[in-house]
């Protein structure tokens, strides 16, 4: 789903596609494919990167739940899809955050782990 | 490295044949062509080759996501023209509904004991099915000669304008028909027209309204 450029465990990404992509979306007005896997980059300083392969069903099915929404403008003669959060999207990602911290913070708790400032 | 005009046309060959969709092809476009003048490589088709095996898995992977993807959409629209269906009989719509169904109730009810002459009501709901589908099948055509691909929402509004041309086609044959499959009397002739009426009038409001709100918003 991510890769990792030193081949962590894929399986501990699983589950947390989403919400990357919800909280991204929260933080900009509006984004496309490309640019999200490209904005991923840049803030894990290429240490995660996002597959298209997962990226582009996880925001179909998102638009398809009805928790993204969808435009289109033309950009150099080529049709570019913007996807941003809909009224539903905006509560989900409230959930969807609370739900991914306290999975980390049960996760510390397990592995004994201090958690980073 | 900025792309020229035949390097772009030789991807849009490359690629053109693979999704069947217009929502496909022009995401994974726009995404080869980002990430080929990001690269800042000298161009070479392999590089496509490259960015398709990479970070999509290949065409057969694209396909498949293709076929989720209109799965997951047509469950979508599925969804909103059922709900619109359903918004008929809410306020203030359901005025409408009542005003015919108390046409067909006093159709059904002034019966002298005649046979009644279903011919003129049929042929009103088949006039409005075949008007629908020709709308909605004119409106696909003329999308699919200015973009090449039909999209998904092209494929969809194509399946619901053509619902009620084949439930009614499909009552002629079983019920209504000469040679229907099953023989029925007079009265029960008289109580599936009028229902086919009376649900013929619910589809056709609900699809104008499905068609006016919500596949121009989809199609953005």
């Amino acid at each position: 789903m991510l890769k990792k450029k030193c081949h962590t465990n894929n399986e501990l990404f699983k589950g947390t596609l989403q919400t990357i992509i919800l909280k991204l979306l929260s933080e900009n007005n509006k984004m496309y494919g490309y640019e999200i896997t490209q904005r991923v980059k840049s803030i894990t300083q290429g240490e995660l990167l996002i597959k298209e392969g997962a990226l582009y069903p996880a925001l179909h099915k998102l638009e398809a739940e009805g928790l993204l929404e969808t435009s289109t403008e033309i950009v150099e003669n080529r049709v570019r899809k913007y996807y941003s959060l809909s009224k539903n999207g905006e509560q989900e990602v409230v959930s969807k955050l609370k739900e991914a911290r306290d999975f980390i913070a049960q996760l510390q708790l397990l592995l004994s782990l201090k958690p980073s400032v | 490295m900025k792309l020229t005009e035949k390097q772009k046309q030789e991807i849009r060959n490359y690629i053109i044949n693979v999704p069947k969709f217009r929502e496909t092809y022009n995401e994974l476009y726009d995404h080869i062509i980002n990430s080929l003048e990001d690269c800042g490589e000298v161009f070479s088709i392999n590089e496509v080759i490259v960015i398709i095996n990479r970070d999509f898995g290949g065409f057969s992977e694209i396909v498949n996501q293709e076929k989720n993807y209109q799965i997951e959409l047509s469950k979508q629209y599925n969804r909103a023209f059922r709900m619109e269906m359903v918004n008929t009989f809410k306020w203030p719509s359901i005025f409408n509904n009542l005003s015919v169904l108390a046409l067909c109730l006093i159709i059904y009810f002034n019966n002298d004991g005649t046979p009644f002459n279903t011919r003129p009501i049929l042929l009103a709901s088949i006039f409005w099915c075949i008007l629908i589908a020709l709308f909605g099948f004119s409106k696909i055509f003329i999308k699919k000669y200015k973009h090449t691909k039909y999209s998904i929402l092209d494929n969809y509004l194509g399946y619901s304008c053509s619902f009620g041309f084949i439930v009614l086609n499909a009552f002629l044959l079983i019920f209504l028909g000469k040679e229907g499959v099953f023989e029925v009397g007079d009265d029960a002739k008289l109580i599936i027209t009028l229902s086919l009426f009376f649900f013929t009038c619910v589809y056709i409001r609900a699809f104008m309204k499905f068609y006016n709100q919500k596949i121009r918003i989809f199609a953005h």
